[in-house]
């Protein structure tokens, strides 16, 4: 197992897709950090001076778990695109190991992603609100928020490990989670919000105790939607480990 | 080629000894319903130890289809195949006696020569020293720290080859390993491989092509459809072929009596079929007819080939 999973991080590093997703997940944070900062008070979004609307800055890493769940898809796409899915099973036929060991030294890229994120979107807050009137968080709310950063992105490079094994084509993968993320998911977190807080994207906003949002509802709290993203991730990562040793690789 | 002889030396004193690929009762069916496709019918053969095994066809004849099932790839869908009566899922470390290459596809284009096998050689437990030993043994020492996707089909062909090599396996299979390769290459590949054989290992190479690989291999499985339609040493294919007399004479008229073979008659000279030289030289003889011309023709073995696949 160990000596799989070092070969798993070499393939990573051994290529550079995974520098632009993560920087493109960096960038994205920060970027969403400096927006909400700039419509706060307005659009509907809190003041600065509010407790929630800082939340929302400091966890502005939240939006970037979507290139984290696409850092997956690649990682395990890539292996089908290129074919060299064929070596990777031909020197480890037990294709269980090949999994365990990729959702985990993935899982672990995803944590120390979101690691830097948080730090970024804590500076990137910072920067944002120096020189006007805004809240302060405890030093324990933080900690919460770095620790969802870190959780959200880890669980979400696991989520996309899971669904690229089973989807297997990259295009297809990358474009659904896009369709996904940024469309039919967005679109039913925002405006039916019952129905949203019950899906990753929902779970997620709730993880980081995320608490505006429109037509009045409510995301489950913070342990019910970590409970609820866990969930998604064994779903998943079971229908991968159930289907991947059963199909041709052809 | 001095690499390649270095390096076979290097590979003689750790080889491997072969295993016995058994292939029996091999049926491979895609698909459900109307779309259903037989890739593979009821195919059993067997690889020996020491010897090439040419596994042969046509395209789209199931060549591919039959190694992937081999190798645990693709799930047979009735029949087996194993190595010394053990499947290959149920090897401990199949790297280190099963070498496989399945054409020059599997490499990806981000990733160098080195770092290929390197990733490789981690999971599968193998040395790092092993990855100069293959690098040299295919002749892709210089290029090893290019990315393989500046690679020219031959390189690729020539890394996959090295990815095989890696474990000093005791048994290669390789699909289609000259495809791609200029004539040098061609040279090359079927020296080391006649080499790795003469050391005890077992090596089953397909090919579309008879011609390319005829030099290379001492025993051939031949198949087409999926089915299997040969499966003898290349001598006794040899053995299969006919032989044609061809004769120039100015009373080729008086072989029209010639009852030891099917006469042929062509502009200026007329082919004896199913006769031997000797036999129509005799009738020659005999008959006081004057030749110009006398000489035998082997068919081609490529024919032979194209014969029994229905090419």
């Amino acid at each position: 197992m160990l000596k799989q999973i070092r070969s798993e991080f070499q393939k990573i590093y051994t290529t550079r897709t995974w520098l632009g997703i993560i920087f493109a997940s960096l960038i994205f944070s920060v970027m969403t950090v400096f927006a909400y900062a700039q419509i706060a008070g307005s659009m509907g979004m809190p003041n600065l001076n509010t407790s929630e609307m800082m939340t929302l800055l400091y966890g502005g890493a939240a939006t970037g778990v979507a290139l984290a769940l696409i850092l997956g898809v690649i990682g395990a796409t890539s292996e089908y695109r290129y074919g060299t899915i064929d070596h990777t099973y031909l020197v480890q036929p037990k294709r269980y190991i090949v999994l365990y060991a990729k959702l985990l030294i993935h899982g672990i890229i995803g944590a120390i992603l979101g690691l830097v994120a948080f730090a970024l979107a804590y500076l990137a807050t910072t920067v944002a609100v120096s020189g006007k009137d805004h809240a302060e968080i405890s030093t324990g709310e933080l900690f919460t928020i770095a620790m969802a950063t870190i959780a959200a992105y880890a669980i979400y490079t696991m989520l996309g490990v899971a669904f690229g094994s089973l989807v297997r084509n990259q295009l297809v993968g990358v474009a659904a989670t896009f369709v996904w993320i940024f469309i039919f998911e967005r679109l039913l977190v925002v405006f039916t919000p019952d129905i949203g807080k019950w899906l990753p994207g929902g779970a997620v906003n709730g993880l980081f105790g995320v608490t505006a949002i429109l037509n009045g509802g409510k995301y489950f709290d913070r342990s019910t939607s970590g409970a609820l993203l866990i969930a998604y991730a064994i779903v998943l990562i079971g229908l991968s480990l159930f289907f991947t040793p059963r199909r041709d690789v052809s | 080629m001095r690499l390649l002889v270095e390096s076979r030396r290097t590979s003689t004193s750790s080889g491997n000894s072969g295993l016995l690929i058994e292939v029996n009762s091999l049926t491979k069916v895609f698909g459900h319903g109307n779309s259903q496709v037989n890739a593979v019918t009821d195919l059993s053969f067997s690889a020996k130890p020491g010897r090439v095994t040419g596994f042969l066809g046509p395209n789209g004849a199931g060549k591919t289809t039959s190694l992937r099932c081999l190798v645990n790839l693709v799930a047979p869908t009735t029949g087996s195949a194993t190595f010394s009566g053990n499947s290959y899922h149920d090897l401990d470390q199949p790297a280190h006696s099963i070498g496989v290459s399945l054409g020059f596809t599997g490499i990806h284009p981000g990733r160098s020569a080195y770092s290929h096998l390197k990733v490789l050689a981690t999971a599968a437990a193998i040395s790092k020293s092993r990855i100069q030993v293959v690098l040299d043994q295919v002749g892709l020492t210089s290029a090893a720290n290019r990315k393989a996707g500046s690679f020219s089909t031959g390189m690729k062909q020539r890394l996959s080859l090295a990815t095989a090599l890696l474990g000093d396996p005791g048994v290669l299979i390789l699909d289609e390993p000259v495809n791609g390769l200029d004539p040098e290459g061609i040279v090359e590949i079927r020296h080391l491989l006649r080499g790795l054989a003469a050391e005890g290992r077992t090596i089953l190479l397909s090919s579309h092509v008879l011609s390319e690989v005829e030099q290379t291999v001492d025993d051939v499985v031949i198949i087409s459809s999926g089915k299997l339609v040969k499966d003898c040493t290349l001598g006794e294919l040899v053995a299969t072929t006919k032989s044609v007399v061809s004769v120039k004479s100015p009373n080729l008229e008086k072989f029209n009596s010639f009852e030891a073979g099917t006469v042929e008659i062509l502009v200026d000279s007329i082919a004896i079929h199913g006769s031997s030289l000797a036999e129509v030289g005799h009738f020659a003889f005999i008959n006081g007819i004057e030749l110009h011309d006398l000489h035998e023709a082997k068919q081609d073995l490529e024919e032979v080939f194209l014969e029994l696949t229905g090419s």
